[in-house]
């Protein structure tokens, strides 16, 4: 199979079935999916569609049933646990409706967070996560803790730590779902901006508002690709 | 992940449950407190066991023939074959011995004027008594050999006997009847107090000779023998067993060295010991289950946080560590814990029941490495509940 260089996701073929007690639950079926360096793309589609599921396959949180999946040109799909660990650490920024912070640290611990399992040392890891905080405009909220600080904050915080490593693509899912439309928007600049310096990002969104943000929308329908088409 | 990250990151999940954190290490130092505070207090008996043989007087080159086949074998003094020949054979024949002293016992009840007072243990034995035991007299003195070998009827009396039958007055010169026989008081024992448990002053010693007719026996319960040096010890055995061959059975007496009977206390204290330390012991398998117990809790507890950090990159065996790591944290530090309780408890009892502190410090190593192994055992279990768990899942746990 081919695995085209310039190609940050190559996804060739993939299905994804779950094994209930004694059912069979098909998710997705046959999926192909490219995704260049520098896009900002949105998968859309009702609920159940399989955005989410997509969603864990690229993310090495999850293992196709059929096909392949490459991430700069490595087929992740037949990794071991601790080589998807080591993508998701270094090639892997996740960003969730619902932060993931963890509440007992501070902003700037938890954008540390993925630096402490590459293995940084201390100082280096509070000079990048500052420098990730700076970039996403709440570096003066370095020491508050997820709690005391505003939802659009929050979600600033985990873009932090979803770019803290230089990522090759950022995975977006829902990443404005619990925000007012204006932190809301906010966020959605940050995300313009990171793309507009070079930032590969595949965000999951059922608003078309948001994904107007992006250049390119797939929109999923039973587990199948229904549309690919760039937006203008 | 570095292993100084783990260790940060366990202290600090450590503290930010301060109260459960310390219930849960108090198991483990209560355990620990305990063994430390009974293997002190077994050490300090030993060395008191020892102590006290030692004020006795028997220095290392003295043992001792008592009937039997061995130490215990209570049995034997109803078939008791030993008698005074025996010791004057040893005394005579072997080169490497410098004294011996037979003792027969018995219990006898004394009389002075309407005062009676029944005396613990009335010993017969010879003039060379001295020779062996160290046994000061206060005031008067000892048997001669000439009324040892002559069965006169004198004796010489422990501290207490002499009080209970003469307050404070001064017995030497008066006489006493013994068991009805008429006895004179030559000389009194000064105060010697108890010798494991037993009351050195509640004693009468009169001539062996004398002992045996009025206890009506030819038995005597006890040869003690001194050996001309330490060394010569093992060579005073041999002869000892060889003269002895030609009159009597090998089942029918045992040699006891003052080592092979210090050994044998010791044994029996540290069996003590160990036995109560065992049981104490216990208690940090206790201590131990509340710590898996509390890891259990604590990692269904943070699903959410351990899905968060695998997916920014933790791997299975950054999980396991971590967990593995809070788990003996809170256990190596109840172990210090215990540690420290263990030496004040030890210091404070010490001081209550005025012996000297002995500070065991295999116990302390034993104990630090005991509660990281708690620490480890009990961590095992839920850090591989947390490792297995899947992310996407974990995730969503809310």
């Amino acid at each position: 199979m081919s695995k085209p260089a310039n190609l940050v996701v190559h996804i060739h073929d993939v299905s994804k079935t779950y094994h209930l007690d004694k059912l069979d639950v098909p998710v997705l079926f046959d999926v192909d999916i490219d995704v260049k360096k520098g896009e900002f793309l949105s998968i859309m589609g009702p609920s159940g569609c399989g955005k989410s599921t997509l969603m864990n396959l690229i993310g090495c949180l999850d293992r196709p049933s059929g096909g392949e999946i490459f991430i700069d040109g490595e087929n992740v799909a037949s990794l071991s646990d601790g080589g998807q660990a080591s993508v998701r650490n270094k090639k892997i920024g996740f960003v969730f409706q619902t932060f993931n912070l963890l509440a007992r640290m501070s902003a700037v611990d938890n954008v540390e967070l993925p630096l402490i399992y590459s293995g940084i040392e201390s100082q280096e890891r509070r000079k990048m996560a500052e420098k990730a905080l700076e970039s996403v405009g709440v570096l003066h909220r370095k020491d508050f803790l997820p709690n005391q600080i505003s939802g659009g904050e929050r979600q600033r915080v985990a873009i932090a730590r979803a770019i803290v490593n230089d990522p090759s693509i950022i995975l977006a899912d829902e990443p404005t779902g619990n925000l007012d439309s204006k932190s809301g928007a906010d966020v959605m600049k940050i995300f313009k901006e990171l793309n507009n310096k070079g930032a590969t990002i595949l965000m999951v969104t059922h608003d078309l508002n948001i994904a107007n943000y992006s250049s390119r929308l797939v929109k999923l329908f039973d587990g199948k690709v229904l549309e690919d088409k760039p937006i203008t | 992940m570095k292993i100084f990250d783990s260790l940060f990151m366990a202290v600090r999940s450590i503290r930010a449950n301060k109260t459960r954190s310390a219930l849960t290490m108090l198991g483990v130092v209560i355990g620990i407190a305990a063994v430390i505070i009974l293997v002190a207090i077994g050490e300090a008996a030993k060395l008191y066991v020892v102590a006290q043989v030692k004020s006795w007087g028997m220095g290392p080159n003295v043992m001792q023939i008592n009937p039997g086949k061995n130490a215990g074998d209570y049995t034997a003094f109803l078939n008791n074959k030993l008698r005074v020949k025996h010791a004057n054979i040893i005394r005579d024949k072997c080169p490497s011995v410098s004294a011996v002293i037979p003792i027969v016992s018995g219990a006898a009840k004394a009389k002075y004027g309407k005062k009676e007072y029944k005396i613990n243990q009335t010993w017969g034995t010879t003039d060379d008594y001295s020779k062996i035991f160290t046994h000061k007299i206060k005031n008067g003195r000892f048997f001669t050999k000439g009324e040892s070998d002559g069965s006169r009827k004198v004796c010489i009396l422990g501290g207490k006997v002499a009080k209970e039958l003469f307050g404070s007055f001064d017995p030497v010169g008066e006489r006493i009847k013994l068991n009805g026989r008429k006895f004179t008081v030559i000389g009194v024992f000064a105060e010697k107090g108890k010798m494991l448990m037993f009351d050195m002053d509640d004693v009468a010693v009169i001539p062996v000779t004398t002992a045996m007719s009025l206890f009506n026996t030819k038995g005597v319960v006890e040869i003690d023998i001194a050996a001309r040096s330490d060394e010569l010890v093992p060579k005073a055995i041999l002869e000892i067993k060889e003269v002895l061959r030609r009159e009597l059975e090998d089942d029918d007496y045992h040699i006891e060295t003052q080592e092979g009977m210090m050994n044998m206390l010791n044994n029996i204290v540290g069996l003590l010991t160990s036995v109560i330390a065992g049981i104490a012991a216990i208690s940090l398998i206790v201590g131990g289950i509340g710590i898996m117990n509390i890891m259990l809790v604590s990692v269904t507890e943070r699903t959410k946080e351990i899905g968060i950090r695998k997916a920014v990159g933790a791997r299975k065996r950054d999980i396991f560590i971590q967990f593995l790591v809070e788990s003996v944290v809170v256990s190596f530090f109840g172990g210090l814990f215990g540690i420290i309780l263990g030496l004040a408890g030890t210091f404070a009892i010490m001081f209550l029941i005025k012996l000297e502190m002995v500070v065991v410090l295999w116990a302390l190593t034993l104990a630090c490495s005991v509660s990281i192994g708690i620490g480890v055992v009990s961590g095992v279990y839920p850090a591989m509940r947390a490792v297995n768990l899947d992310p996407i899942e974990a995730l969503r746990y809310e």
